[in-house]
């Protein structure tokens, strides 16, 4: 029979595999992630997707195929993408030919919109 | 000595089936959610908009250095091979037309750039000037993001686009026993000879039409394309974004000591 003191050792050993196997899986050799989504991807990316359908929109003044697309983006509402990529636009210093871009699409939305949510 | 042997054995049993459990844990239960993932680990179906995106962005801009980085964040080396996958897919459906449009347009642009020997895109009626823009990258730069660094695009990414003719410089007969179906081979070249894929060219016929792209089958050249022919009926052939038509394509008559009398295609040689 195993002393109660031998079973806490195991216990403890058992334990610090755990954890190293957490360490592991976690930090040292994540999950590689195929097949993402556009709610996935960074905010530099998702911004710039937005970026890109405001200099459409600009062009053909298609408010509801901006929409559309802005829609793909992520999963959160349209008015907080656009006020988030409008936020990362200005921390990371976009030309001012850029945030202009974004700001005449989310003044666009906003003047149909209201203050309402869109949801994707 | 064995009862050494024995507890080393319980430990490190003891240690597997711990890490064991961490690493079920650490992958399959509660892996790390990717919040920070780049376009090259989108589904098919988000690089699919991601890329129609870029197209259509760079109809508009005419921004090709921005188009390009874009591309080979989301495709690599085979951006241009992707643009030209999708564009055929979307080619088969007709809702998808424009969004191939936009592809091909983008793929030819891209190619034109490459090229030394042609300077200018030939597609559209109108001149699309690419807007000076303050930000681009290298796309090596694992940190880079395009529209955060600065680098000045010069004015030889500038694309003169003015509408082109094609000619049929060849046309010949393609009598073959063993081809049950009757093919009309097209291979596109540019002024300088080389062959052109990318190239959208319209078939129609009485009650339809259908389209085909060079460059699909690379293994029969980049230029190369073809479209199978039903014997008795006429088809006409436009190179999409280009002025002309050629008629009066049909099955040609052909004859073989086996099959006595049968249908053949065609070999055409565009140049643009």
């Amino acid at each position: 029979m195993m002393k109660s003191r031998q079973i806490i050792l195991l216990l403890c050993i058992l334990v610090v595999g755990g954890a190293a196997g957490l360490i592991y899986g976690w930090f040292i050799n994540p999950t590689e992630y195929i097949d993402t989504t556009f709610n996935m991807l960074s905010i530099d990316y998702q911004t710039d997707m937005v970026l890109m359908t405001g200099e459409i929109y600009s062009s053909d003044l298609d408010l509801t195929a901006a929409i559309q697309r802005l829609s793909q983006i992520g999963n959160t509402n349209i008015n907080d993408l656009m006020e988030d990529s409008l936020v990362y636009a200005h921390e990371m210093s976009f030309s001012k030919q850029d945030v202009d871009q974004l700001e005449k699409l989310k003044n666009a939305i906003a003047l149909i919109y209201g203050g309402n949510t869109i949801q994707p | 000595m064995k009862q050494i042997i024995y507890w080393l054995a319980i430990v490190l049993a003891t240690f597997g089936i711990g890490a064991g459990i961490g690493l079920g844990i650490s992958w399959g239960i509660s892996p790390i959610k990717s919040q920070n993932s780049t376009p090259a680990t989108l589904n098919p179906s988000g690089k699919d908009t991601y890329r129609i995106l870029i197209a259509d962005n760079f109809r508009v801009t005419g921004d090709l250095a921005r188009a390009r980085i874009r591309l080979d964040l989301l495709d690599g080396s085979q951006a241009t091979n992707e643009l030209v996958e999708q564009a055929y897919r979307l080619s088969m459906d007709p809702v998808g037309e424009k969004d191939s449009n936009s592809l091909i347009f983008l793929h030819d642009a891209i190619i034109n750039i490459h090229s030394p020997a042609t300077s200018s895109v030939t597609l559209l009626t109108n001149t699309i000037q690419a807007i000076p823009s303050d930000s681009t990258v290298t796309p090596d730069n694992a940190n880079y993001f395009p529209v955060t660094t600065k680098i000045p695009i010069t004015a030889t990414e500038t694309l003169s686009v003015t509408p082109s003719t094609f000619t049929v410089i060849n046309s010949d007969p393609i009598c073959d026993p063993n081809q049950q179906t009757p093919l009309l081979q097209v291979m596109v070249i540019d002024p300088s000879g080389k062959p052109k894929s990318g190239i959208v060219i319209q078939i129609t016929f009485p009650g339809g039409s259908e389209r085909i792209i060079t460059g699909l089958q690379p293994e029969l050249g980049k230029g190369y394309a073809d479209f199978r022919l039903t014997p008795g009926v006429n088809y006409a052939l436009n190179v999409q974004e280009s002025v002309g038509t050629y008629e009066k394509i049909s099955a040609t008559d052909c004859f073989s000591m086996t099959r006595g009398t049968y249908p053949g295609g065609w070999l055409l040689v565009i140049q643009l």
